[in-house]
């Protein structure tokens, strides 16, 4: 009888294999996808962050002291330039500010203390970055000050303040990977195993072709683990090409994980890359069973679609809220898909531990036994499967 | 051998299905207290108006439903408890069942033997005798979806009969066959009873009873209101053909029910 599962098996990916656009974009596409997607979104972040190298912050004053022109060529040299204005156009330089024309304007007024306005628009990225320039001159020309009341620039220093990060590069890097890459497997290898999953079971009843195989000899729980196992292959290859699609973006990309580490810095060992394929079976195994108990409960592809495409914007809403929070001790790791994002992401950051995810395993392997379970009483049951 | 016993197969009505009826009644007796018995070497033909629990009964006999109550035996064993042995020795085909488009008859061949436990060899040799009879051998490499639909009809029945079954069932032999396949197919039905298979069909087209089927077994209404060879039939109406025997007979049921 493991034989008939194994005959069913082969079939369904014989049909997956063999129809070329079927194959492509279950297999292709999620690697291509990422890598496409990962290159230009970290290209462009590149060339903005070049521009705004590039760009000269245009700033207008009105009735500023001369060491602040000073102060800013010290600071910026060319990256900004200072043009003092008179206070008949204060009106038209805020409307310059408001449409981008100009990126800052600056007001003294004199008084006890003296006043300093600056405008920004928040929504220019320019603008924004020119305004924390002149945050620099105005503390510099704080200091300054000081320094002449206090005898000396000297005496204005009160500690030496130095950063250190002690985080290794390693850890960066995983840290960044870690941030994007477990709401990306889990999009492609939903969204593969539901194309597919849809076909072969909502599909083939809705084609007529699934009563056919009810009529041999075959259990019908056999028919529907076949499937099943048949899926889950299918839904694994596609999400090692959505990771081989990532790893081969990196180059290109790292910049989108904030630019913090180089490529070289990925330190993920076999053992880490092991544990990594171990979890993503498990979640493929988890989607898989999601998947096929409710295209067995549909009668037609349409039908199933309505079934699951609700079940994938909570798998999203998980993967989304994985990304930002963590919540405290174990429980986390109970909620079947959530436990298992968690558990991706402690590997990719370096910080997996047994118990979690042994966990996550445990979760995952009830909620799909019982998911399974479904499927089979389904298969098994006339008034399902009457279309049939 | 089909040994049908008294079996009654009540549907529950979803709303959608209440309103298509035009009923308020949450159940549908599809087939009541149904019994009859098919042997070997004979074609046993369920006649009867749309609706009459013909595919009801075959889908029955076909495991792919249990009866509520009663009992089927196909060659002794029980359809409800030896499922799966009594699908090693039947077949059921209907004009709903499709070949998978995505697959070649060849490589379907294949899997429906392996399916069904036969060798490669055995599966080899069926092969080539059923693509003889149904012509399919010219066509036996491409995809199904690029076939005629007749062939794609004779395909499927040709995978239906894969496993050499004892037991063949054909729910309306002739609906929605071409001309020259159904000519084909029922030439075939002949040529199994010949054989020494038991061959049951359904229809509700008097011609196939009359020229196809041994024993008539006729179904109005969910229950079997006669059978016989057409000559007993004939002899019990005093009628002079099926038609107007069917009609005597029908009437006679209705009749029955208005009293009730
Ligand atoms: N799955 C089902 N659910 C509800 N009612 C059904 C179902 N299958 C058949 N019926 C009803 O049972 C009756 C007999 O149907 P069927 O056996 O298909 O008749 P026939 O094949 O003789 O035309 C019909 O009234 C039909 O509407
Ligand atoms: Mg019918």
């Amino acid at each position: 009888m493991r034989n008939n599962i194994f005959t069913i098996l082969k079939k369904e990916l014989r049909r997956v294999f063999l129809d070329r656009k079927l194959a492509f974009t279950v297999f292709i596409m999620p690697g291509l996808t990422i890598a496409i997607l990962y290159s230009v979104m970290g290209g462009m972040i590149e060339k903005t962050g070049d521009d705004a190298m590039d760009h000269v912050a245009l700033v207008k004053t009105i009735n500023v002291p001369s060491a602040f022109s000073d102060i800013a060529s010290e600071l910026y040299g060319d990256g900004m330039d200072v043009l003092p204005i008179s206070i008949m156009d204060t009106e038209v330089a805020k409307k310059e500010v408001e449409a981008g024309d100009i990126d800052v304007l600056v007001i003294f007024r004199e008084g006890s203390p003296a006043a300093i306005e600056r405008y920004t628009n928040s929504v220019k990225d320019f603008s924004v970055r020119a305004g924390y320039m002149i945050d620099g001159i105005i503390d510099s020309m704080r200091l300054e000050v000081l320094g002449e009341k206090l005898g000396g620039i000297e005496e204005t220093i009160i500690y030496n303040f130095t950063q250190i990060d002690l985080a290794k590069a390693e850890q960066r890097a995983g840290k960044a990977i870690g941030m994007l890459l477990p709401m990306l497997l889990t999009v492609f290898l939903f969204a593969g195993a539901m194309q597919v999953g849809m076909d072969i079971i909502a599909g083939e009843k809705e084609r007529g072709t699934l009563s056919t195989m009810l009529l041999t000899p075959v259990k019908r729980s056999h028919i529907a683990i076949g499937k099943m196992l048949s899926l889950a292959i299918i839904s694994l290859a596609s999400c090692l090409s959505s990771l081989a699609g990532v790893l081969l973006s990196l180059p290109f990309s790292n910049s989108m994980f904030g630019g913090g580490f180089n490529v070289s810095d990925i330190a993920y060992s076999i053992s880490d890359f092991a544990l990594l394929i171990v979890q993503m079976i498990f979640m493929a195994v988890l989607f898989v069973s999601i998947i096929c108990a409710m295209s067995a409960l549909a009668r037609n592809i349409k039908e199933a679609g309505g079934f699951i495409v609700p079940a994938y914007m909570i798998v999203l809403l998980m993967s989304m809220s994985s990304m930002f929070v963590r919540p405290e001790g174990l429980w986390g790791y109970f909620i079947p898909v959530y436990g298992n994002l968690l558990s991706i992401k402690d590997i990719l950051m370096f910080e997996y531990k047994v118990v979690p995810g042994f966990a996550a395993i445990f979760s995952t392997l009830v909620f799909a036994g019982v998911m399974a379970f479904l499927m089979v009483r389904t298969f098994n049951s006339e008034r399902i499967m009457k279309s049939a | 051998m089909v040994i049908v016993k008294d079996i009654t197969k009540t549907f529950a009505l979803s709303k959608k299905q209440m309103k298509m009826n035009g009923t308020r009644n949450k159940k549908k007796v599809a087939v009541k207290n149904v019994s009859f018995t098919a042997v070997p070497g004979e074609i046993y033909g369920l006649l009867g108006p749309n609706g009459a629990g013909k595919t009801t009964t075959l889908r029955c006999i076909s495991t792919l439903i249990k009866p509520d109550s009663g009992s089927i035996k196909v060659d002794g064993f029980d359809t409800v408890n030896e499922s799966s042995t009594v699908r090693k020795r039947l077949c059921l085909l209907t004009n709903e069942l499709k070949a998978d488009p995505n697959f070649s008859a060849d490589y379907l061949f294949a899997f429906f033997g392996r399916l069904h436990g036969m060798t490669d060899e055995e599966i080899e040799k069926r092969k080539k005798f059923l693509f003889e009879v149904f012509g399919i051998s010219e066509f036996a490499g491409i995809k199904t979806v690029d076939m005629s639909s007749g062939m794609k009809q004779k395909l499927s029945i040709a995978l239906s009969l894969v496993h050499d079954p004892q037991v063949v069932i054909f729910d309306e032999p002739t609906n929605g066959l071409d001309i020259i396949t159904a000519r084909v197919v029922l030439d075939y039905l002949k040529r199994l009873r010949d054989e020494g298979k038991t061959v049951i069909i359904s229809t509700h087209i008097m011609t196939v009873a009359e020229k196809l089927c041994d024993r008539i077994g006729m179904i109005m209404d969910g229950g079997i209101e006669a059978e016989g060879t057409l000559s007993e039939i004939l002899e019990m109406t005093k009628e002079e053909d099926l038609d107007d025997a069917f009609f005597n007979i029908y009437k006679k049921s209705r009749e029955r029910l208005d009293e009730k």
